[in-house]
């Protein structure tokens, strides 16, 4: 760094307030916001891009925490079988969009339809046992003093028997080599790779349809996220099951999905095909501001 | 006009009650005198539990070092103490006549005093580190420990305790005499108090309860100002202990005294409307998490602080995009720059940095955090920091206010070295933070907001108890006038907005003149609309007031339009730096931002 | 100083106390299980841990005076109090769940305030037992006696523990305490209704305090103010050993057993009471200074 660059641009600062646009510059990012809610797609793109045939719908949600409301009508449409990765800058809200999904936000306004039913109300239990929607948290959420089998059986518990659990994870046992192996250590021992893996064929355990991924590349190593990539990729093309993500890497995520929205401030900004988005350069400038 | 002659009917007819009360109800003197004695219980163990959030279960510990000081005191000037306990003070050889009573009496209220202080001065050295149910447990223990000491020891009356009758009485019912001792050391504790929470000090150990972290941040030296809190404490209770020895049950080692410690707040007629025990207040906490993580597990909390909804209208309410009338260009004296010590703004590379930072290396437990960062901050700017998630931001934020050393590297502040400081010590130095999460007093006025932030550097011990000057009173309000808070002074600060909280947040870091602020995302989490409300004071504090400012910014769309010059970190590595324009068109930070492959 | 005089001219009278701190020891390290499980799964500290023990033991002093052998009180004041705990929970406690700790301090000491009137009001302020009509066994050469019930007493305090453990680790429910205890936000995630689950985590605790006061009530005494001291003890043995450490709590239980012994022994048994709570000053000063060591500050 250069003895001029950071002291210098004190001019060029103080020569646009001295101009009268210190509260013009305000009113220019408020213009250059609203403008990006404006200009955010239409709902007929976001119904071409589900097929027309959406399984899950988002409409005018406005949620978020307590007083902090982070989502401002914000609209979502995946068909069934398909992939949608939500990218954006830190704070956009993704995050707080998959939270609503399951019941885990204050939802102000909106309305949350699986398979043409409403489910915008119904708390967390309900959407795994009746709606069919599973929930992966970010970053590390394994019962580290349990057992892998024990961890998956906990994915069971809404099941009615503890006999149908002890299947599933049969099940998951037979489909996943690695996690067999381990199946009576005790969660905190396996890799970071494992672990995503488990927590993932965790929330499979009550054979859900959509399932929503949050993050599923934080904390882990390089090597290991093209194999949790890789695994949902399996699920979705081989199993059928419909995946909403939430993606910090936004390469690896628009990579994989379908579909790609971008979020900017609670607002979405952009939708398109993954494919499509990754090639956009505008989805660059978005991330930095315009 | 009214308010205060209510109060002075309501202080009327309660000395009026507290003098004539033995001769109205004379058959209830002893109860009465209780009556007062727990008032005082109350307000002592208000100033540790109520203001200052150390919730203490053993006041009965000091209480009893008063009583049995006092007691022995006034046996062991007539008789041998042993003696006495082993008669159980029953015959009539051990009798006090008035002269002795009283002499023991006068010398055993004072003594009992500086033991109790004492006590609280040696265990609080040891209690006072820990922090919330710790405290009060290891209190229960210490108040428990001592009554079933006394209950074993056989020289001070080991069971069956001490008691000194005066015989033959020549003052007429002792029990009257104890009735107003009793009495007027209620009216002492009382008036002591009101001045004590009138004080500098007090408005401190409320800021204490409210955040620890937070008073330090701004430059309270919270543990001294704990000791006195400790040392209040055992002031009062003691002391009214000599005086009620009559009644024996008080004297008699009691497994549950400390309730009678704990009748909290018997009366409060301050009118404060804060005093609710920390906890009570969960509105701004539980914020520790970080992002939405934090916002699943907290969600009650949030919750239960209201819905967003009310916020949003009382944001727009209260944050027009230029306050009317404040004209940008007329500020009142007092909110004109202050260009002590820097001899006004520098021009661009004429004048050296005012924060430099240079080859800071931090790392938790293996992770590395910031990995040998440099950077500048001059004079008078706008400096922003931006990068993707845990990319080192906060981290190198609380390096430079002495959150945690940092591994290697200097930081210094106007040629001063920081990184060897605490954090009041930097805050000291002018270079003040804000953070993630509001983190005001939300108890607290905001008035009373304001002026617990206010600058502290000069203040010694004497000072913390003279009251608020009025020059600061006033600061606080043109401040609050400043960021548009103005109509809301009184409101208690929980109950405002969480943008209308950074509001005052700023506010409160502006209180203390600061040289400079940094920022951590003062944006987040607040509607995209009030966002203009809050970067117009931002500016402003910059070019009206003179502080220079240095901010952590999520949202790159605000960014770009505050700063003049940026620094990228990413993976705790300096990546890029230069104007927003151009950092902003850096492939390199393109790549960082949306992840590389 | 004569009574330590004893100890080192009559070694023998040494194992005395052990055997006998290790008998009690059991029966604190009981409690203490149940109050690890509450800190652990809720985050409550429960004060009134020592009022459910001594209402397990006025359970078995009802059996004995209703003329039952106080020994099936063990499994009647376990079910007794499970019912008392989920009450206090539905009641009570569900109220101070996820707030400030000192809050549910102040809930369940006044939980506890409670619990002593209503017993003082019920049984009176006797100090009782529940004979349950065992010899003494003397070992050594009549040196040593040992009561069969402290001995009985101590086997059973072990099998309700195993029992709990089992519990934990195998039954559908245990699992789900265990999983909300580790990461509440998965168990959240996976469908788990965290009140029941603290509910019945209550309800539990609340039994195996139950079963502890039998014991109690058959090899001891209870009072209904004696409940305090079983509380301090609790805590001090959770905080020695560490949240959700078993074998830590079995023996740190057994140590203040002990320890509590010798210094009735020693100073008096006038002073025994004062040596716990004293003790617990001291673990927690302890405590709080390896922490302050513990952290990183700058001087």
């Amino acid at each position: 760094m250069t003895e001029s660059s950071g002291p210098g641009s004190t001019d060029t600062r103080r020569g646009d307030v001295d101009a009268g646009a210190g509260t013009l510059s305000v009113d220019e990012v408020a213009r250059q916001a609203q403008a990006i809610a404006a200009e955010g797609p239409p709902l007929e793109t976001l119904d071409r891009l589900a097929g027309d045939d959406p399984l899950l719908t988002i409409d005018a949600l406005q949620a978020g925490y307590g007083r902090m409301q982070i989502l401002h009508d914000f609209a979502l449409r995946v068909g069934r079988g398909q992939s949608l990765c939500l990218v954006g800058p830190n704070g956009a809200g993704k995050s707080t969009v998959l939270h609503s999904v399951f019941g885990f936000t204050r939802i102000y306004g909106g309305r949350i339809t699986v398979d043409g039913r409403d489910v915008t109300g119904l708390g967390a239990e309900e959407k795994l046992r009746r709606v069919g929607i599973a929930y992966v948290l970010q970053d590390n959420s394994v019962f580290p003093d349990m057992t892998v089998e024990e961890n998956l059986l906990m994915g069971g518990y809404l099941m009615p028997r503890p006999a149908d659990a002890r299947v599933a994870a049969e099940r998951v046992f037979d489909k996943y080599e690695r996690l067999a192996q381990r199946r009576r250590q005790p969660a905190r021992v396996l890799s970071g790779g494992e672990r995503r893996l488990l927590e993932i064929s965790r929330a499979l355990v009550m054979e859900p349809d959509v399932l929503l991924v949050d993050e599923p590349s934080i904390g882990l190593e390089p090597r290991f996220i093209s194999t949790v990539f890789e695994i949902l990729d399996d699920l979705q093309r081989n199993e059928g099951k419909t995946i909403l993500m939430v993606e910090q890497n936004a390469k690896k995520g628009l990579e994989f999905a379908d579909i790609g929205y971008v979020l900017v401030a609670g607002q979405l900004a952009m939708a398109g095909a993954g494919s499509e988005l990754l090639e956009d350069p505008e989805v660059g400038k978005l991330f930095l501001g315009g | 006009m009214n308010a205060i002659a209510g109060r002075v009917v309501l202080y009327g007819a309660i000395l009026l009650f507290g003098i004539a009360g033995p001769y109205v109800f004379p058959a209830y003197t002893q109860q009465m005198a209780s009556l007062w004695l727990f008032i005082v219980f109350a307000l002592s163990w208000d100033v540790c539990g109520g203001q200052m959030g150390y919730n203490s279960f053993g006041n009965v510990f000091f209480l009893g070092l008063g009583m049995y000081t006092c007691a022995v005191t006034q046996v062991g000037l007539v008789y041998e103490v042993s003696e006495y306990t082993s008669a159980r003070g029953g015959s009539a050889e051990f009798a006090f006549t008035s002269g002795e009573w009283l002499t023991g009496l006068l010398l055993g209220l004072p003594l009992g005093a500086v033991v109790a202080v004492l006590g609280a001065v040696v265990f609080g050295m040891f209690i006072l580190a820990m922090r919330g149910h710790y405290f009060a447990i290891c209190t229960l223990g210490l108040g428990i420990a001592a009554g079933e000491l006394a209950a074993g020891w056989d020289w001070i009356g080991a069971g069956s305790g001490m008691t000194t009758p005066m015989s033959p009485s020549a003052l007429g019912d002792t029990n009257v005499l104890l009735y107003y001792l009793a009495f007027v050391l209620a009216v002492i504790a009382f008036v002591f108090f009101r001045w004590l929470y009138s004080t500098r000090f007090g408005l401190a150990i409320n800021a204490i309860r409210d955040g620890e972290e937070k008073a330090e941040a701004m430059g309270l030296r919270t543990t001294r100002d704990q000791g006195h809190g400790l040392g209040d404490r055992g002031r009062v209770p003691r002391r009214c202990r000599g005086h009620l020895r009559q009644p024996q049950d008080l004297h008699r080692p009691d497994r549950r005294g400390f309730l009678r410690c704990n009748v909290r707040r018997l009366d409060d007629p301050h009118g404060h409307p804060r005093r609710q025990g920390h906890a009570v207040g969960a509105g701004d906490r539980g914020g520790d998490l970080p992002g939405d993580e934090g916002a699943v597990l907290d969600l009650p909390a949030r919750l239960a602080a209201g819905g967003p909804r009310a916020a949003d209208r009382a944001d727009r309410g209260v944050l027009p995009d230029r306050d009317p009338r404040v004209p940008a260009r007329a500020l009142p004296p007092a909110l004109r720059p202050r260009r002590g010590r820097g001899g006004g703004r520098g021009r661009g590379g004429e004048m050296s940095a005012m924060l430099e930072v240079s080859g800071v290396t931090k790392a938790f437990g293996g992770v590395v955090a910031n990995d040998d960062i440099s950077l500048q901050v001059a004079q008078g700017s706008i400096v922003g920091l931006i990068g993707p998630n845990g990319s080192g931001k906060t981290t190198l934020f609380s390096s430079i206010v002495g959150y945690h050393p940092v591994d290697s590297g200097s930081i210094r502040f106007e040629g001063e070295e920081l990184s060897r400081l605490r954090v009041p010590e930097v805050a000291r130095r002018g270079l003040l933070r804000t953070f993630q999460q509001t983190r005001i007093y939300g108890e607290m006025t905001c008035t009373e907001n304001m002026v617990i932030s206010a600058d502290l550097r000069k203040a010694g011990v004497l000072e913390l108890f003279r009251a608020q000057p009025r020059d600061v009173e006033q600061r606080a309000g043109e401040l609050l006038e400043f960021v548009g808070l103005y109509e809301k002074r009184r409101e208690r600060a929980g109950s405002l907005s969480f943008g209308q909280q950074k509001l005052l947040e700023l506010a409160m870091a502006l209180m203390n003149d600061p040289r400079m602020l940094m920022l951590d995302e003062p944006t987040a989490g607040i509607n995209p609309t009030l966002i203009n409300g809050l970067i117009d004071r931002l500016t402003r504090a910059n070019t009206e007031l003179g502080v220079t400012l240095f901010v952590i910014e999520h949202n790159m769309r605000v960014i770009m339009n505050l700063v003049g010059h940026v620094y990228c970190l990413a993976h705790g590595q300096l990546l890029a730096d230069g104007r927003p324009d151009e950092v902003k068109n850096d492939p390199r930070v393109l790549d960082a931002y949306l992840g590389a492959t | 100083m004569s009574s330590l005089d004893i100890l080192v001219q009559a070694p023998i009278f040494n194992l005395q106390l052990i055997i006998e701190g290790l008998l009690i020891g059991a029966i604190f390290a009981l409690a203490a299980y149940g109050l690890a499980l509450v800190w652990g799964v809720m985050n409550i500290i429960n004060v009134s841990q020592g009022e459910l023990v001594m209402l397990g033991g006025f359970v078995a002093v009802y059996f004995h005076g209703a003329g039952i052998h106080p020994i099936y009180a063990v499994p009647a004041a376990a079910v007794f109090l499970y019912i008392v705990g989920y009450l206090l929970y539905r009641l009570v406690v569900f109220r101070i769940v996820g707030r400030d700790m000192f809050i549910s301090l102040l809930a369940t000491f006044g939980l506890s305030i409670i619990l002593q009137q209503l017993m003082n009001q019920a049984f009176g302020s006797d100090v009782r037992t529940a004979d349950a009509g065992m010899g003494t066994q003397y070992l050594f050469g009549s040196q040593i006696t040992v009561g069969e019930i402290k001995v009985v007493a101590f086997a059973l305090a072990i099998v309700v523990g195993a029992i709990l453990a089992w519990f934990l680790k195998r039954s559908r429910l245990g699992q789900a305490i265990r999983a909300t205890a580790q990461d509440a936000r998965a168990a959240r995630v996976l469908g788990i209704d965290i009140h029941r689950v603290y509910a019945q985590t209550f309800a539990l605790n609340a039994a195996l305090c139950g079963a502890a006061g039998a014991l109690v009530a058959m090899a001891y005494t209870v009072h209904p103010y004696f409940g305090l001291p079983y509380t301090v003890r609790s805590f001090m043995i959770v905080i020695i050993a560490g949240l959700g450490n078993l074998p830590g709590v079995i023996i740190a239980g057994m140590l203040l057993g002990i320890a509590e012994l010798y210094a009735g022994f020693i100073l008096g048994t006038q002073f025994q009471l004062a040596f716990v709570f004293g003790l617990l000053v001291v673990v927690l000063v302890w405590r709080s200074q390896r922490l302050a060591r513990k952290r990183q500050f700058l001087e």
